[in-house]
């Protein structure tokens, strides 16, 4: 492996910042906007949630900008720094971590909270990356390669499922998924694993937290039970049905400005977006999602290196993910687990990982070499 | 070699490529899931909308009934008896009031709540869901009401209102005819077929026309619909709906000749009844004594319910539908009625009357010590010679007279939806034999033929089988309400017997030696009719010999009756006056009915 890295030419700041890709950035400020008017709607006018997001979001742009005009390399030199920092701190999280609906998923750094699980989505990707990067092809099916990914996947989605956080232990798994699919490991033990875990399914279910139970078991009885453990999602279908193809208008909804939607400014708020938006709204949001999803892909495709490659497919299929579980449970297609629908629903970190992540792809593209 | 050649095992092109077919995998699954989503987007904002509209209305909405105005009650010349007054009330909103101790305390302060009514709020309030108000069973004068709204920033939740609420001008007066109102119990509100009485504050009949008629005063509710949040607050008012009042009702009552008749009973326990003899609307129905049926409507306390219910002459009881008495004499005519249909006496039939009868040893008295002498129908009935009647009963036997008697309608009901009212009795040979198991006596049969014993009647019952009387022998159905068109048939009697009757009641009343003979009115318009008094212990010797009713204790002494027929030529009314303990129908029952029927004569017909 080659492992002197070419150095771009200095460029200064705002020529960089000129040079990024403008489409990429074009749709996440789209998007932002959307979530903004989104949580204004929600609270009717009032209140500053949609202000705090808004200054959320602004922060984690400066970031996304910050990162994209720094050179892929220094995540590439310090993936496993990364890494095992964040394991550190999903670590001593246990013992001073802030404690939100029973799980202690949060740091607190007094003003901003950081939930240093979803983090650990960034980090997963970055460090498989780099570690199938220096991986010859021929040697991805060793069982040496085999055992070094499954440790560093383990660690982090045990760590974040002890949380308990089962939303975002799935996503780490599902990234770190999406990046041994992508390097090659072979069908058949891809195979194998989805025989393995159907197979133990009543062993994970015997497992899982009591509310996690039920919520599985909710999502097999759908409509029974309306004002129990079902009421998040019924409610949510009720917000995305009653909007119809053109929506109630903007300001207009009810089901989630009046507060019958739970958890309404975050991991349901594209209930309130379908229904004063309708489905031409829905659609149009789904088709920026695609569209930012493709653009990444492109990027990859374009990518020379293979980490950058590696990290932009791996991305979009977690930013992906991110969007298949946020959707498919507000619709009622999959059991409610946390899971945010990125830069739309309100929460910090989330952000904060996603825009990160958009960073490095604006970076990959924008310092395109070999490394 | 060839095979190694076109798949390259190491380098950066290997890998990618591996890469890029993976990726297109991916891919693949990404299209799959997003049009997996878009399909379900389509199903339930497209096909399922209207399903997810309503649920999301339903949601949203929350409409908060208001009682519609009560109708009005006239009487037959458009004289209002129940109307609907302003009242200044609060109501305590549930999830607003943060502390309701400290609440009920303040208010008590402004208000001096009775310490029944803070028990009863305490107790309702916790059955209260969220948000639910809660009207305080209290109501406020101006000075109070605009107390409480200078004071509503220390009130949390306290909500005040004004409501339209009953009000009788006349409570003592209509009390037993048109009841009163009262808050919905919770088995009202059960057996209720919709969820009206559910309305917050409505208030429904509980007795007389104001039950009877319920639905149709009632009206229908209004409503504010409010758009409410999670939690059940009302957030914003969507649409007001105006509620529609109920229906007035016309009854047939004559106010005037309702106030005169209180007026004459108030001083007594008793009934009057003036019947239409054509129609059967009822002019007037008296039940005395009287209570304020407008305490009902503004919530009455324990303690004055109390003073009601502990009220030895029973002024709740109607007693011109459920108090039952021995109709006495004024059972004559009807016996007589019998006698001549079946045939066992006529016109010019005769019995010597000594004072006494005697039957297997035991004796039966006439009224009159020293008796009537020889006397026909006529004047038996005109005198109310008991012994004459003792041997007409004993010729008849019982059972012919309780036919008659039931024909005419004694021993039924005659008020449809009104519960109170009391069948009465009839009695038999059958009736006893059923009911006591032991055979009728022949000394039963001679008492029952002067209206006493087993016998018991309403005055209701006396009225009508004098009005069917009256108007020669058809059967009217007695109807409180004006333009109650009804089928009346002719009951099966002789119309000159029933000529016969008449004249005689003329007679008792109009002619030197009747009975009623005191109170008869001079002018052009007459009336006719019987006395009645009937026995509330058993009849002794010395009662009979000395009649000093006036010396007994008052609950022993005997129900004083009247029931009347006028104007004699060309009968119009019938008029029934019972006086409970009064003593002599003659002297105490008749002297109220000839005053109802002065007045009909005077302000009725001459003016009419």
């Amino acid at each position: 492996m080659p492992e002197k890295l070419k150095t771009s030419k200095a460029r200064s700041v705002f020529e960089r910042v000129q040079s990024l890709d403008r489409s990429l950035i074009q749709l996440v400020l789209i998007l932002g906007a959307l979530s903004v008017f989104c949580l204004y709607s929600i609270d009717k006018g009032q209140g500053s949630t949609y202000l705090k997001h808004l200054l959320r979001f602004s922060f984690a742009f400066f970031i996304l900008l910050a990162i994209a005009i720094t050179n892929i390399e220094f995540w590439y030199r310090y993936s496993y720094h990364f890494y095992f920092l964040n394991l550190f701190i999903l670590f001593i999280i246990k013992f001073i971590g802030v404690s939100a609906k029973g799980a202690q998923r949060w740091l607190d750094f007094g003003v901003f909270h950081i939930q240093p699980s979803e983090l650990a989505k960034l980090s997963i990707i970055l460090v498989l990356a780099k570690f199938f990067n220096s991986v010859k092809v021929e040697n991805v099916n060793k069982i040496y390669s085999l055992l070094v990914s499954t440790i560093l996947i383990l660690i982090p989605f045990l760590l974040v499922l002890k949380q308990p956080d089962l939303g975002t232990a799935i996503l780490i798994l599902g990234a770190a998924v999406g990046v041994l699919w992508i390097v090659g490991i072979n069908r058949k033990i891809f195979i194998s694993c989805v025989v393995i875990v159907i197979l133990s399914l009543p062993l994970i279910f015997a497992g899982l937290k009591t509310y996690q139970k039920q919520r599985v078991l909710n999502f097999f009885n759908a409509e029974k039970d309306p004002l129990g453990k079902n009421y998040q999602v019924i409610q949510a279908k009720i917000g995305v049905g009653s909007g119809g193809i053109f929506g109630k208008g903007y300001m207009k909804g009810s089901q989630s400005a009046l507060n019958f939607v739970p958890e309404n400014h975050t991991d349901f708020v594209f209930s309130h977006f379908a229904e004063e938006f309708g489905l031409l709204g829905a659609i149009l949001l789904l088709w920026l999602f695609f569209k930012i999803i493709k653009k990444i892909t492109v990027v990859g495709d374009q990518c020379h290196n293979n980490f950058s490659k590696i990290f932009c497919y791996a991305f979009a299929f977690n930013f992906f993910l991110y969007i298949a579980i946020n959707l498919g449970m507000v619709t009622g297609l999959l059991p409610v687990v946390g899971v945010p629908l990125p830069i739309l629903s309100y929460g910090g970190t989330a952000l904060l990982t996603n825009m990160m992540g958009f960073g490095i792809v604006l970076s990959a593209k924008l310092y395109n070499e070999h490394f | 070699m060839k095979l190694f050649k076109n798949q390259p095992s190491q380098g950066i092109q290997s890998k990618s490529g591996i890469i890029n077919r993976r990726k297109a995998i991916l891919g693949t699954i990404k299209y799959t899931f997003f049009g997996l989503i878009a399909t379900r987007l389509v199903w339930l904002q497209l096909f399922q909308s209207r399903k997810y509209s309503i649920l999301s209305d339903r949601n949203r909405f929350k409409e908060w009934k208001i009682a519609a105005e009560r109708g009005l009650i006239l009487d037959r010349y458009q004289n209002k008896l129940a109307e609907n007054r302003q009242l200044y009330k609060i109501a305590l909103i549930k999830g607003d009031v943060t502390d309701l101790d400290f609440t009920l305390k303040s208010l008590n302060n402004i208000l001096h709540l009775d310490s029944e009514i803070i028990e009863k709020t305490k107790n309702d309030f916790t059955k209260l869901r969220q948000f639910q108000p809660y009207v305080i069973n209290r109501n406020l004068t101006w000075g109070e009401f605009s107390k409480i709204n200078s004071n509503l920033f220390i009130l949390n939740g306290v909500q005040p209102f004004i409501s339209m609420e009953r009000h009788y001008d006349y409570p003592y007066e209509l009390a037993h005819v048109l009841g009163y109102v009262g808050a919905p119990t919770e088995d009202d509100v059960a057996n209720a077929v919709d969820d009206l009485y559910r309305t917050p504050g409505i208030k429904i009949g509980k007795l007389g026309i104001e039950k009877d008629e319920n639905r149709e005063l009632i009206g229908v509710p209004g409503f504010t619909r409010f758009e409410v949040n999670a939690a059940g607050r009302a957030v914003r008012t969507v649409e007001f709906v105006e509620g529609k009042p109920g229906n007035p009702l016309k009854l047939a009552l004559d106010l005037d000749l309702q106030k005169l008749a209180y007026s004459k009973l108030a001083s007594h326990a008793g009934a009057a009844l003036v019947l239409d003899i054509k129609t059967g609307e009822i002019l007037t129905a008296v039940s005395t004594p009287s209570f304020d049926t407008n305490l009902f409507a503004f919530g009455i306390s324990q303690n004055q319910l109390n003073n009601i219910l502990r009220n030895e002459r029973k002024p709740m009881v109607n007693k011109f539908l459920s108090a039952q008495y021995p109709p006495g004499s004024v059972i004559k005519p009807v016996v007589a009625l019998c006698a001549l249909d079946n045939k066992i006496i006529d016109e010019d039939f005769t019995h010597v009357c000594s004072g006494k009868t005697e039957l297997y040893g035991q004796e039966f008295y006439c009224w009159k010590k020293g008796g009537h002498g020889k006397v026909n129908l006529r004047e038996a009935i005109k005198r109310s010679c008991d012994v004459f009647f003792y041997e007409v009963a004993r010729l008849l036997g019982v059972d012919r007279i309780a036919e008659t008697a039931r024909k005419l309608g004694y021993g039924s009901l005659h008020l449809k939806d009104f519960d109170e009212e009391k069948k009465g009795l009839v009695p038999d040979t059958k009736w006893k034999k059923n009911t006591t198991g032991k055979p009728w006596l022949l000394g039963e049969t001679l008492i029952t033929g002067i209206g006493q014993g087993y016998f018991l009647a309403t005055p209701m019952q006396i009225c009508i089988v004098m009005a069917q009387f009256a108007n020669g022998g058809y059967q009217i159905n007695p109807t409180f309400y004006l333009d109650d068109k009804q089928k009346i048939s002719k009951l099966d009697f002789d119309s000159d017997h029933i000529k016969i009757i008449l004249d005689a009641l003329n007679a008792a009343t109009n002619e030197q030696g009747g009975t009623s003979f005191a109170s008869r009115l001079s002018g052009n318009f007459k009336f006719g009719g019987k006395t009645g008094t009937s026995q509330v212990t058993t009849i002794s010797v010395s009662d009979r010999e000395e009649s000093t009713m006036n010396n007994k204790a008052y609950q022993f002494r005997d129900h004083a009756l009247f029931s009347g027929f006028g104007p004699v030529n060309d009968p119009k009314y019938a008029i029934t006056v019972v006086i409970e303990h009064g003593g002599a129908g003659s002297v105490a029952a008749a002297p109220v009915a000839s005053s109802l029927f002065d007045f009909l004569f005077k302000k009725r017909l001459t003016n009419a």
